[in-house]
C-alpha cells in the first residue's frame, strides 16, 4: 500500500519541514502536527504491488496515490517520489511487522541549511573543482533516511601488558638508564549505548560511520509522517547479520579503554586481551543524511552530510589542475619572496 | 719639545703613508722574495687585473722571505695591510719555511664567495703546480684559473652580503617542498573529520570501571651510556674579515 500525505486545507501533497518540525503543505503552507491523527491526512492505494516480471525481480510497481501514475522501486525503497507529479508517497507495507522502525532522527537540517553547509565545505576545499560548486550539483543533494541498528553492549576485558618505567642517572661522563619492569594486569567493564551500524547495503560504511555521532535526544518515535518529502529504505542486514561488524568495533572501543586504565609508564606493550561481550539490546532506527552523489573524471563521488548535526562526511575531489597551480604558486611564491629577502637584507 | 714635534709630524707621515697603502692597494703582485723576473712580474700583474675583472674581485699575489707567527696569522695581517677590507683573494708564498697559502677577504662573513674547501683545493693545486721544479709563475697562473673556476656565481645584496646560486638553489628546492606539504595538507583537509571516540557511547561518563587491577614489578634493566665531553675551549679567531685555507708546504 502507497500513501500520502495531504493538505487539510487545500489538498495539496504535505511534507516534513525540518525547520518547524511538522508537516507543511508544499502550496499553502498550511501545518500539521506528526503527532496528531495522521491518518485523516492520509491518501492511500491499496492496489497491491503488481507482479513482478521474473527477469526485473528487485523492481517493484506501486500506483501513485495522488495521480495513479506507476512508481517503480527497488525493494528496499520505503519513501520516494512519483516521478509523474513529484509527490511525495511512501511504502506503507514495507515498514510494517518488525520492518517498523521503533524510533526515528527527524531531519533537523532542512535542504537549504544543507546546502549552505555543502557550499561552505566546498569553500573550505581549495582544491575542489568549480563544477563540484556550482548550483547545478548542490541541487543534487538529496535527503534520505537510512536505517541504522543501534545496539547496547557489555564489554568485559582482561588485560595483560608488559610496561617499562625509566629513569636516568648521570656520573660524570656516564649516563646510566635504568628500565623498571612491569606485569600489569587490567579488568575492566565498559557499557556502550546505541552503538550505530547502518543496515542499508547501499550505503558506505566507513561514510555512515564517520557521520556520527548521531544526538539521540532527538530520537522519537517512528511516524510515516517524519518520512514524507524525503526518500527512505528499510533495512537489508538483520541486527544479527551485523554481529561480525558491531563487535570489531566494540572490541577495539573496549580495547582502547583498557588500555586508558594502565597510566604513569614510559612503554605499554599488551600481550593478551581476553574479550567477554555481550549485546543487551538492539533497536532499529531511521537516521536522517543528505547525500550527493556525483560523477568527476568517471568516477563516482559520494558526500554525507548528518541531517541531524551536520557533521559531513566523505572526500572532496581535488582537480589536477588546481593542484598544480597551487603547488606552483605556494612554491613561486615563497622562492620570490626569499629571493626578495636576499636582495635586500 | 722639537724633537717631540718632529717626532708626532713622522708618525702623522707613516701613518698617512700606511693608510694610503691600504686604500689604494688593488689587485696586483708583490714579490718581495723575488721569485718573478721583471716580465713575468709584469704579465702576472696583467693577470691579476684580468682575474679581477672577471670574477669581480681584487686578485693579488704576494711572495715573501720571512714569516713571523703562523702562517694563517700571516695570511690575515698581510691581506689587511695590502686590501684592508676590500674584497679579494690573495695567494701568499712564503720562501723561509716554503708555505703557500690561500686567503679571501672581504667586508663580512657573508660576502666570501669561496668556501674553506674551495680555498683549500685552489691551494693544492697551486702547490702541485709549483712543486716538479719550483715553477712559481706556473704556480701563479694555476692560482687564476683555479680562483675562476671555483668562485661561486650568485649575487651581492643591498648590504654587500654575497647570495650564492647555489645557495638559491637549494631555497628553490625548500620551496617547492614546502608548496608540496601545503597542497598535501589542504588534499587531506579534502577528507572530513574522523571516526568518533567509542568515549561517547560509553555509558556514565567515558570511563569504564576498573574491575581489578594489579602492577607486578618484575625487574630492572641498567644501561650506561658513555659520553665523550669535550673540555676545550672555542678557538681563537684569526685576522678579521677573512677566510684563508689551511696552508700547505711545496
Amino acid at each position: 500500500m502507497t500513501l500520502n500525505y495531504k493538505c487539510p486545507g487545500c489538498g495539496g501533497p504535505m511534507e516534513f519541514s525540518a525547520e518547524e518540525q511538522v508537516l507543511k503543505c508544499t502550496f499553502c503552507g498550511n501545518t500539521l502536527p506528526i503527532d496528531a491523527e495522521l491518518e485523516d491526512q492520509v491518501e492511500s492505494s491499496t492496489e497491491s504491488e503488481k507482479e513482478p516480471e521474473p527477469e526485473y525481480d528487485e523492481y517493484h510497481g506501486y500506483k501513485c496515490p495522488s495521480c495513479g501514475a506507476e512508481i517503480v522501486t527497488d525493494d528496499n525503497t520505503t519513501a520516494t517520489f512519483c516521478s509523474f507529479c513529484g509527490n511525495p508517497t511512501m511504502m506503507e507495507d514495507r515498514m510494517d511487522g518488525v520492518r517498523r522502525p521503533s524510533r526515528v532522527i527527524p531531519f533537523m537540517l532542512d535542504k537549504q541549511a544543507a546546502r549552505e553547509n555543502f557550499r561552505g565545505w566546498t569553500r573550505k576545499g581549495l582544491l575542489t573543482p568549480g563544477e563540484f560548486r556550482k548550483k547545478a550539483t548542490i541541487e543534487k543533494l538529496t535527503g534520505m533516511y537510512v536505517p541504522f541498528w543501534l545496539y547496547d553492549y557489555n564489554a568485559n576485558v582482561r588485560m595483560t601488558a608488559r610496561c617499562t618505567r625509566t629513569r636516568r642517572e648521570y656520573h660524570g661522563d656516564d649516563e646510566i638508564i635504568y628500565t623498571d619492569h612491569f606485569l600489569v594486569n587490567r579488568h575492566i567493564q565498559a557499557d556502550y549505548d546505541k552503538l550505530p551500524a547502518d543496515a542499508s547495503e547501499k550505503m558506505d560504511d566507513d561514510l555512515m560511520d564517520m557521520l556520527e555521532p548521531f544526538e539521540y535526544n532527538k530520537l522519537t518515535s517512528f511516524n510515516m509522517g517524519y518520512l514524507s518529502g524525503y526518500y527512505a529504505e528499510k533495512y537489508d542486514y538483520t541486527s544479527a547479520d551485523m554481529k561480525d561488524r558491531i563487535e570489531t568495533r566494540v572490541k577495539k572501543y573496549a580495547d582502547d579503554a583498557a588500555r586508558s586504565t594502565i597510566i604513569g609508564y614510559d612503554s605499554v606493550r599488551p600481550i593478551s586481551t581476553n574479550y567477554a561481550l555481550r549485546c543487551t539490546n538492539t533497536e532499529y532506527v531511521m537516521m536522517p543524511v543528505w547525500m550527493l552523489n556525483y560523477y568527476w573524471k568517471g568516477k563516482l563521488q559520494t558526500v554525507a552530510i548528518n541531517g541531524e548535526t551536520g557533521k559531513r562526511a566523505g572526500k572532496l575531489p581535488s582537480s589536477p589542475l588546481r593542484v598544480f597551480l597551487w603547488w606552483a604558486g605556494i612554491s613561486v611564491g615563497s622562492f620570490g619572496i626569499c629571493l626578495l629577502y636576499n636582495l635586500l637584507k | 719639545m722639537k724633537v717631540k714635534l718632529k717626532n708626532f709630524f713622522m708618525l702623522v707621515i707613516i701613518w698617512i703613508w700606511l693608510g694610503s697603502i691600504a686604500s689604494f692597494a688593488d689587485s696586483g703582485v708583490w714579490d718581495n722574495a723575488d721569485l718573478f723576473d721583471e716580465t713575468e712580474e709584469k704579465t702576472l700583474t696583467e693577470l691579476c687585473k684580468k682575474t679581477a675583472d672577471s670574477i669581480g674581485m681584487d686578485v693579488l699575489i704576494y711572495t715573501a722571505d720571512g714569516m713571523t707567527g703562523t702562517i694563517r696569522q700571516m695570511a690575515a695581517d698581510t691581506y689587511k695591510s695590502l686590501n684592508s677590507d676590500n674584497k679579494g683573494i690573495m695567494l701568499l708564498i712564503e720562501m723561509s719555511e716554503r708555505w703557500v697559502i690561500i686567503r679571501e677577504g672581504g667586508p663580512k662573513e657573508s660576502a666570501y664567495r669561496y668556501s674553506d674547501d674551495d680555498l683549500e683545493e685552489i691551494q693544492n693545486n697551486v702547490i702541485s703546480a709549483i712543486k716538479p721544479d719550483n715553477n712559481f709563475y706556473r704556480g701563479a697562473e694555476r692560482f687564476f684559473e683555479e680562483a675562476k673556476d671555483n668562485i661561486a656565481s650568485g649575487f651581492y645584496s643591498r648590504s654587500g652580503s654575497f647570495v650564492k646560486t647555489s645557495t638559491l638553489v637549494i631555497i628553490f628546492i625548500v620551496c617547492v617542498v614546502i608548496g608540496g606539504i601545503a597542497v598535501l595538507i589542504m588534499y587531506l583537509s579534502q577528507r572530513s573529520s574522523k571516526v568518533t571516540d567509542g568515549r561517547v557511547y560509553m555509558r556514565g561518563n567515558g570511563e569504564p570501571d576498573l574491575l581489578e587491577h594489579d602492577d607486578i614489578y618484575t625487574h630492572t634493566t641498567r644501561q650506561v651510556i658513555h659520553h665523550e665531553r669535550s673540555h676545550s675551549s672555542g678557538g681563537g679567531g684569526g685576522g678579521g674579515g677573512g677566510h684563508s685555507s689551511s696552508g700547505g708546504h711545496f
